[in-house]
């Protein structure tokens, strides 16, 4: 017993560095008080970059061990995990850059992004439905307060009541869900459901249950779907995404959009990986999954079109990229239609694309935003004479969010499309086509932006230089550019974090 | 006579029903925030269905039970926070309407 | 005996979830709401789970509930005001929205009980939901141990839970010390 524990205690080292250093981040507030915002903030990627560290030397040694019976340490949890310190050392940085914050007393601003981090290892992290429902909260409740963080401001208040709304809402329709699947099986954990495992005591699998109860495990799944939908914000769970994207501190907003969206995928990743795709699964469940793939591509469809045309109508840029970031997470699910390895490992690959490609796009909004303390188009018009480096970064993130060559953007939907169309030889191509369809929609409003910033004259435009954001600005784009030329090592390690997942214990 | 478990899942599932409409057609937050309470009660009871269809005397299937413990502990977390979210939106509006914030233009 | 108190006790449950709905004045819905689960926990006892029933009354009904209730006191909310209560009317206000959320509400419903009772029609004997007094289910060791074996790590994942709602109440619900800089310009 003790040892079980001991080596548990060693296969949770980076969620309990996590863990101390939101505590230390606490503490050290309170005892700096004035003095230590950025002090905190530092604190804060050091315990990321330590909880990252940890995760690089354990990656060739995750090996689908169990830490306390219940996570999962392997390569795909890892693989989310350092997504999520990677997006989080960011975020904070942007928080430390964002000339519109506070400098002092934050320290619970700090303290609620690593709390949601630990939340997100918990849910990527495990085959059992407690465990993921419990990290699923944690992220959202640390988000709501995030989203409100600057409540005396009236769209911030607005932004997390109705977050907290849909969030509670969606909560309760994953948790019914879950529950009714419980009913049908038995057992919490994935792989016993599956019948990839041998559960404890009195349990049924999936297989059973979608013979004899066709239509409750159906609607279990659209609910427990339902679930993730909101955390990645897919139609029709996507209601909230636009009004809180715009509403929160813009450090949050990149939060919600890349890190809690990516842990969302990660864990509907996992949950349709284990349930459906393990070769070792029964015949019938199988055939059930790629049921569960065309009820995805629907999704795909209708969000990816929702998020696109709504973004051409926006008139604040923040609200733009609220609404490009629905229509990616339907270019993620058009990857996931293909219910198998492949389209697992071309959705990891898009969402890298992502992270690089987002956080640059509002790591500069952030950074005129705080210059100009608007967010409107107009707002940018000739800060391309006046800001030349950031603004022409700024051109490659948003040549890369629209998917163009030679961008990482372009390489991750290149993955996606392949992924799609080797699908049911081919019966998934008309999804292919409306992303590209989509993606020339959305090549006009994100070429507005460009437009604004280099053929707009704007008499008195000036730009108090901020070294720090611009220089991190610099190299997400350069690194844009260059996961594209040397796409290999990024290949190599999705695929090397798909190892374990399709493959029973 | 007994009753079959189905009984309870039915109950459970107009519970959730009830929860659902209620989330739907109220604008008063606060009873918003109940209808969410009685969806989450309605998994609970499904929860300890299930466990009783997977039990038997000798072997409790502990799981359910198990998952209504945390269910109930998610539950107070987010009353706790959505109301706190009230007070500071009353402190603003001096109303709890949602309509008050309705802005889903898009 | 035990059926007769299941039956009454899902009645009471169904019609007070009603009330928690239709009630107009919150404190109504919040009284309605506590009787539910007084009655949820009758079932969770006659299921033979007492430790269940004992914490739905104790948090749900002694913790949570009267949070609810203290903060439709404190903000003094016995009714809306006179303009919003008709549109805070669920029969009445935005017929449209009405219908939409009642029918999401009647298909989910529906869909569910549906499946339940096809699915029990496959099952092998009819499955008894409550415990006959004379059986002697204990569910309680078993969860006490569940809860500390298999389940101690989500235990502690439930404690960071708590301390990061406790975080973020207090970074809601504290007034500002200071305008954030810049007030900006809204759309």
């Amino acid at each position: 017993m003790q040892d079980i524990h001991l080596t548990g205690f060693g296969l949770l080292s980076p969620e309990l560095v996590l863990g101390a250093v939101s505590l230390l981040v606490l503490i050290m507030d309170l005892v700096w008080k004035e003095r230590g915002s950025s002090r905190l903030g530092w604190i804060s990627i050091a315990g990321l970059a330590l909880s990252s560290f940890l995760l690089i030397l354990a990656f060739d040694d995750s090996v689908g061990d169990t830490a306390f019976g219940i996570v999962v340490v392997d390569k795909f949890g890892n693989f989310f995990k350092l997504f999520t310190c990677g997006a989080l050392a960011v975020v904070v940085a942007f928080v430390m850059g964002d000339q519109r914050e506070r400098k002092d007393r934050i320290g619970e601003y700090y303290f609620l992004l690593l709390g949601a981090a630990m939340g997100i290892f918990f849910m990527v992290g495990t085959n059992n439905l407690l465990l993921l429902v419990l990290g699923l909260e944690l992220l959202s409740l640390a988000s709501y307060a995030l989203a409100g963080f600057h409540k005396g401001e009236k769209r911030s208040a607005e932004a997390a009541m109705k977050y907290i709304v849909f969030g509670g809402f969606s909560a309760g329709v994953m948790v019914y869900g879950i529950s009714l699947l419980y009913g049908l099986t038995g057992t919490l954990d994935l792989q016993v459901m599956a019948g990839t495992a041998e559960g404890a005591g009195l349990t049924r699998s999936l297989a059973d249950a979608v013979t004899t109860s066709p239509s409750t495990v159906a609607l279990a799944m659209v609910m427990i779907l339902g679930g993730f939908a909101f955390k990645i914000s897919v139609a029709p769970f996507h209601f909230w995404a636009p009004d809180v994207y715009e509403g929160s501190p813009t450090p949050v907003t990149t939060f919600l959009a890349v890190a809690s969206k990516a842990a969302g995928f990660g864990a509907l990743l996992r949950f349709l990986a284990v349930l459906f795709m393990s070769p070792d699964v029964a015949a019938a469940v199988g055939a059930y999954g790629l049921q569960v793939g065309s009820l995805i591509a629907i999704l795909a469809a209708v969000t990816m079109t929702l998020g696109n045309l709504a973004a051409v109508r926006q008139e604040s840029v923040k609200r733009m990229l609220a609404y490009s970031s629905i229509a990616h997470a339907g270019y993620v699910l058009v990857a996931l239609v293909a219910m198998n390895g492949d389209g697992l490992e071309a959705a990891m690959l898009y969402l890298v694309a992502y992270y690089l490609m987002n956080l640059g796009a509002f790591g500069v909004l952030i950074y005129f935003h705080g210059q100009t303390g608007k967010e409107t188009y107009d707002s940018l018009n000739g800060l391309g004479r006046a800001a030349p480096l950031i603004s022409v970064s700024a051109v490659v993130f948003l040549i890369s969010l629209t998917g163009l060559p030679p961008t990482v953007g372009f390489f991750g939907k290149l993955a996606v499309a392949r992924a799609a169309l080797a699908a049911q030889e081919g019966a998934y191509a008309w999804l292919v086509l409306l992303m590209l369809l989509n993606s020339v929609i959305s090549l006009y409003y994100y070429m507005r932006v460009a437009k604004h910033l280099f053929l707009k004259d704007c008499e008195g435009q000036t730009v108090r230089p901020q070294p720090a954001m611009a220089t991190l600005l610099v190299i997400f784009a350069a690194l844009n550019v260059i996961f594209l030329l040397y796409a290999e090592p990024l290949v190599n390690w999705t695929s090397a974090s798909m190892d374990l997942l399709l493959i029973g214990p | 006579m007994s009753v079959p478990t189905e009984h309870l899942l039915a109950l459970a599932a107009i519970l959730f029903a009830i929860g659902v409409a209620g989330f739907f057609t109220r604008r008063n937050l606060i009873v918003v925030l109940m209808s969410i309470e009685l969806m989450l009660n309605a998994a609970n009871l499904t929860f300890v269905a299930g466990s009783r269809l997977h039990s038997s005397t000798g072997a409790v299937q502990v799981d359910g039970p198990i998952f209504v413990i945390f269910i109930i502990a998610v539950a107070a977390v987010e009353a706790a926070v959505g109301l706190a979210l009230v007070i500071a939106l009353y402190r603003q509006k001096q109303t709890v309407s949602l309509d008050a914030f309705a802005r889903l233009e898009d | 005996m035990v059926d007769l108190l299941f039956y009454v006790a899902a009645l009471v449950a169904v019609l007070t979830a009603v009330g928690v709905v239709l009630a107009r004045n919150p404190v109504v819905s919040v009284v309605s709401l506590l009787s539910c689960f007084g009655s949820l926990a009758v079932i969770y006892l006659l299921a033979g789970f007492q430790f269940l029933a004992a914490i739905q009354i104790l948090v749900y009904g002694g913790a949570i509930m009267v949070l609810f209730l203290f903060v439709v006191m404190l903000l003094n909310l016995g009714g809306l005001n006179p303009e919003d209560e008709d549109r805070d009317d669920p029969l009445f206000h935005d017929r449209r929205r009405s219908a939409g959320g009642l029918a999401v509400a009647v298909a989910l419903g529906s869909a569910s009980l549906i499946g339940i009772l096809r699915g029990a029609r496959h099952l092998a004997e009819p499955t008894n939901g409550l415990v006959p007094p004379e059986e002697g289910f204990d569910a309680l060791p078993a969860l006490a141990e569940a809860m500390f074996t298999r389940y101690s790590l989500p235990f502690e994942a439930a404690s960071v839970l708590l301390l990061a709602t406790t975080v973020g109440v207090m970074v809601l619900a504290k007034r500002q010390r200071s305008i954030p800089p810049a007030g900006e310009e809204r759309s």
